[in-house]
C-alpha cells in the first residue's frame, strides 16, 4: 500500500508540473501584454504617443521585463512557497483577494454536489437493481430518462420559478442581502444552504441519474455471481450479504469516475452560475483571460485543473483501499 | 423417518417440481424428483449437462433465481437437530431460519472456485465469518488455530501463509481446498458438491475426490456429489441417481448401477466414459443432442434418442418407477416388459 501511495503521489507531482507549464503557456498564448493594454487605456485620449519606451517602463513596472521561463519560476515559486499567486493588473490587488471568496463558493458547490451524487445515486441504484420492477426501479428510469434531456439551465430556471412562486424564495446569489456582510452566524448558514440547494440540484441532476444507472447495472451483474450465492449459501443474512458482496464491488466504477464527475460539474458550472446569478470562477476567469489579465486567468486554470487532478489521485487511493488487486497488481491486472 | 437398513434420513426429496420462466417461456428444469439422502452416505447425481442437477441441488437451500418457480406438491424435508422437520421449500428465500440452516447444517461446494469467492477479502475473512456466524468463537488464538487446523486438513501446505492471502493469489485446486475446508468448518449434517472438480485439470480432480471421500468418511457426514462425469461419480458415490431432462430415470447403489445398468440411458451414460483400454475411441458419447426442455418430449423424455424405444407406447406416457431389486429401480417401459419375460 506505502509503495502504491508513493507511486501514484509522485504521478500526480508530475503531473501537475506539466499541467502548471501548460497553464503558463495558455496564460502567454494571447496576442499582447498588460502593459501596452494598459498604457493604451492611460494614455487614450489624451493625444500622448506612446513610445516603445513607455511600454518598456510599464513592463518593468508590472514585472513583465523578464524572460517566460525566469517569469515562470518566479510565479511557481510564490504559489508553493508563499501561496502567493501574484498580482492581478486588471484590479490592482494581489490575486488572492480576488478569488478568495469565489473559490471558497466554488469548492462547496463542487462538494456538495459530489457528496449528493453519491448520497442518492447509490441507494437508487442499489434499490433499483435489488428490486426489479419495483417502484425504485421505474422511478430510476424516470429519472435517467429527465436526467439526459433536461440542459441544466432550463432546470434552473424552472426550479427558481416554482420556489419562487410557491415557496416565495428568491434564490438566485449565495446569500441574501442582509446577511451579505453580516458574521457567521447559524441563520446566515441556513440561508446559504437555502441558496445552494438550487445550484446544487441543478449540478447534480444528470450525474445523479448517469451514476445511479451504472450502479444499478454493476450491482444486477454483480448479484447473479456465484460469490453471491455462494455468501447465501454461507449462511449470510440477505441485507449484511448485499452490503459486503455485491455492493462492495459494484461501486468501483462509481470510485474510478469521480475525477469525470468533477469535470462534468465543473464543466455545468458556468452556465448554472449564469442563470443564478453567482459568483463563481468560470466567468471570472473568461473576463481577466479577455483582459490579459494573465495571473488571474492563470490561478482559476490552475486551481480548476489542481482540483481535477488531486480528485483523481484520491480516486485512485479510494480504489486501492476498497479492492486489494488494485493495490497488489497496480491495477494493471483484473 | 424412513429408514432403510438401518441408516437414517436425513434430507428428503419429494416430487420436486421446479420451472424457470424466461422470454421464450417456461423451462420445467425438474420434472418430479424425489430421493432420500441417508446418514453418511455420498449420493451421486448425474447426468448430461442441462438435466437439472443444479437447479435440484440448488433448491435444497433456497438458492434458485427470482424466475423459478416451485410446485406446490414439492417438499425437501429437513430434520434439524434442533427443530425437528422443516419442509426447506416452505421457507421464504430471506427466512431467519435459514440462518442455522444454511452454511450451518447444510452446506455447499460450488463448481468454479475462481467465482466463488470475493476477491475483496483474505482467506482467512471466510474463515471469521462462518464462525460468526455459527460458531460463536470469540477468543482471537482459537479461532486461527481452529481455521489452520480445517485448512491442513484439506491439505493446504503452508495454512498460516494461505490463511492471509487473497483468494486470486491461489491456484483453482487451492481455492477449491479451502472452499471444501469453510463448508467443513462446521461439521454439517450434509455437503451438497455441486461439480466441485468439473473447472479443475484431471490431477487435481483426483486429489480434490480422494480428499472428499476422506473428508466424509471421517466427519460421518452426508454428501450429495453432482457431476456431469460417471467416472467421477464411480470414484466417489455409494448410490447414484442418474438423472435426465429434470427426471431421476434410474437409481441404485453404485454397484447396481456399474454392475447391471438397466436403463437405456444408463447404459449410454456408461459407455460414454472413458476407459484405459479405449483411449484412442475416446468416448463414444451418448448420440444425438439432449432436447430444449422449452418444449420436453411428451412421454419418456428420451425416446427422441432411445435405441430401445417401443413406438406407439413410450413416446405416448411416462413410465413409471419399478423396483428391481432393494433400492434399485428404472423408470422404463423396455425394462418393465424385460422384467415381465424374465419372470
Ligand atoms: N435461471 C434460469 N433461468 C432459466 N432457465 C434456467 C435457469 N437455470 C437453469 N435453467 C435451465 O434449466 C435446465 C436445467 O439446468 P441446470 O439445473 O443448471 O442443469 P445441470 O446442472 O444439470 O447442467 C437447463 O435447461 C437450463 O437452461
Ligand atoms: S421408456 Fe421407452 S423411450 Fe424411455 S428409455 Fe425406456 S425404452 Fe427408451
Ligand atoms: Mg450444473
Amino acid at each position: 500500500m506505502l509503495r502504491f501511495l508513493a507511486y501514484r503521489s509522485l504521478g500526480m507531482f508530475i503531473t501537475l508540473f506539466v499541467v502548471s507549464i501548460m497553464v503558463f503557456a495558455i496564460m502567454q498564448l494571447p496576442p499582447g501584454n498588460y502593459a501596452e493594454r494598459y498604457a493604451f487605456r492611460k494614455f487614450s485620449g489624451s493625444s500622448t504617443t506612446i513610445t516603445a519606451k513607455d511600454i518598456e517602463n510599464i513592463k518593468i513596472q508590472l514585472g513583465l521585463n523578464k524572460p517566460a521561463w525566469k517569469l515562470y519560476i518566479d510565479w511557481i515559486w510564490g504559489i508553493t512557497s508563499r501561496f502567493d499567486f501574484g498580482p492581478s493588473f486588471a484590479y490592482e490587488t494581489s490575486v488572492n483577494n480576488i478569488i478568495r471568496s469565489d473559490i471558497g463558493y466554488t469548492l462547496l458547490l463542487l462538494f456538495g454536489s459530489l457528496i449528493l451524487v453519491y448520497l442518492v445515486a447509490v441507494p437508487l441504484g442499489v434499490f433499483a437493481a435489488v428490486y426489479k420492477h419495483s417502484i425504485w426501479d421505474y422511478s430510476l428510469t424516470i429519472l435517467g430518462y429527465m436526467g439526459f434531456a433536461l440542459p441544466p439551465f432550463l432546470l434552473a430556471l424552472i426550479l427558481m420559478y416554482f420556489l419562487n412562486i410557491h415557496f416565495d424564495l428568491s434564490v438566485g446569489g449565495f446569500l441574501s442581502s442582509k446577511f451579505q456582510n453580516a458574521p457567521w452566524s447559524f441563520a446566515k448558514i441556513w440561508n446559504l444552504i437555502e441558496h445552494l440547494f438550487v445550484p446544487i440540484v441543478v449540478l447534480t441532476w444528470s450525474n445523479i441519474a448517469f451514476q445511479a444507472q451504472t450502479i444499478r447495472a454493476t450491482m444486477s451483474d454483480e448479484i447473479n455471481k456465484p460469490y453471491v450465492t455462494a455468501a447465501t449459501a454461507r449462511g449470510m443474512p440477505r441485507k449484511e450479504m448485499l452490503f459486503k458482496y455485491p455492493l462492495r464491488v459494484a461501486i468501483n466504477p462509481l470510485l474510478s469516475t469521480i475525477g469525470f464527475d468533477v469535470n462534468r460539474i465543473f464543466s455545468d458550472l458556468p452556465i448554472v452560475a449564469l442563470v443564478l446569478n453567482l459568483p463563481e470562477l468560470g466567468q471570472l476567469l473568461i473576463k481577466s483571460y479577455m483582459s490579459l489579465d494573465m495571473y488571474t486567468a492563470g490561478a482559476i486554470l490552475l486551481l480548476v485543473t489542481f482540483i481535477i487532478v488531486f480528485m483523481n489521485f484520491i480516486s485512485d487511493i479510494l480504489l486501492a483501499i476498497i479492492d486489494p488487486r488494485v493495490r497488489i497488481y497496480g491495477g494493471n491486472s483484473r | 423417518m424412513s429408514s432403510e437398513q438401518g441408516y437414517e434420513t436425513v434430507l428428503e426429496i419429494k416430487d420436486l417440481g421446479i420451472s424457470f420462466s424466461t422470454d421464450e417461456g417456461d423451462v420445467r428444469a425438474v420434472n418430479g424428483v424425489s430421493f432420500a439422502l441417508k446418514k453418511g452416505i455420498t449420493l451421486g447425481i448425474v447426468g448430461e449437462s442441462g438435466s437439472g442437477k443444479t437447479a435440484t441441488t440448488q433448491s435444497i437451500l433456497g438458492l434458485l433465481s427470482e424466475n423459478a418457480r416451485i410446485d406446490n406438491c414439492s417438499k425437501v424435508i429437513f430434520k434439524h437437530p434442533q427443530k425437528g422437520i422443516i419442509d426447506l421449500i416452505k421457507l421464504g428465500k430471506n427466512d431467519t431460519n435459514w440462518s442455522d440452516i444454511r452454511g450451518r447444517y447444510i452446506s455447499m461446494v460450488f463448481q468454479e472456485p475462481s467465482a466463488s469467492f470475493s476477491p475483496i477479502y483474505r482467506i482467512r475473512d471466510y474463515f471469521y465469518e462462518t464462525m460468526d456466524l455459527h460458531l460463536k468463537i470469540k477468543d482471537k488464538n482459537k479461532r486461527e488455530e481452529f481455521s489452520l487446523e480445517m485448512l491442513s486438513k484439506v491439505g493446504i501446505p503452508d495454512p498460516k501463509g494461505c490463511f492471509g492471502r487473497y483468494p486470486f493469489e491461489l491456484s483453482g485446486g487451492m481455492k477449491q481446498r479451502v472452499m471444501i475446508a469453510i463448508a467443513l468448518l462446521t461439521h454439517p449434517l450434509v455437503v451438497i458438491a455441486d461439480e466441485p472438480t468439473s473447472a479443475l485439470d484431471v490431477v487435481v480432480q483426483a486429489q480434490i475426490l480422494l480428499l472428499l471421500r476422506k473428508l466424509q468418511q471421517d466427519l460421518g457426514m452426508s454428501l450429495i456429489f453432482v457431476s456431469h462425469d460417471f467416472g467421477v461419480i464411480r470414484q466417489i458415490a455409494d448410490e447414484v441417481a442418474i438423472m435426465y431432462l429434470g427426471e431421476v430415470v434410474e437409481y441404485g447403489s453404485i454397484k447396481q448401477i456399474t454392475a447391471s445398468p438397466f436403463h437405456p440411458y444408463t447404459k449410454l451414460l456408461l459407455g460414454a466414459i472413458p476407459r484405459f483400454e479405449h483411449r484412442n475411441t475416446f468416448l463414444s458419447s451418448v448420440p444425438g443432442d439432449i432436447p430444449s426442455p422449452l418444449n420436453r418430449p411428451s412421454g419418456c423424455p428420451l425416446h427422441t434418442r432411445c435405441p430401445s424405444i417401443i413406438k406407439g407406447l413410450c413416446d405416448k406416457s411416462s413410465p413409471n418407477f419399478l423396483t428391481i431389486k432393494g433400492k434399485h429401480k428404472v423408470r422404463c417401459f423396455f425394462c418393465e416388459k424385460l422384467m415381465k419375460e424374465g419372470n
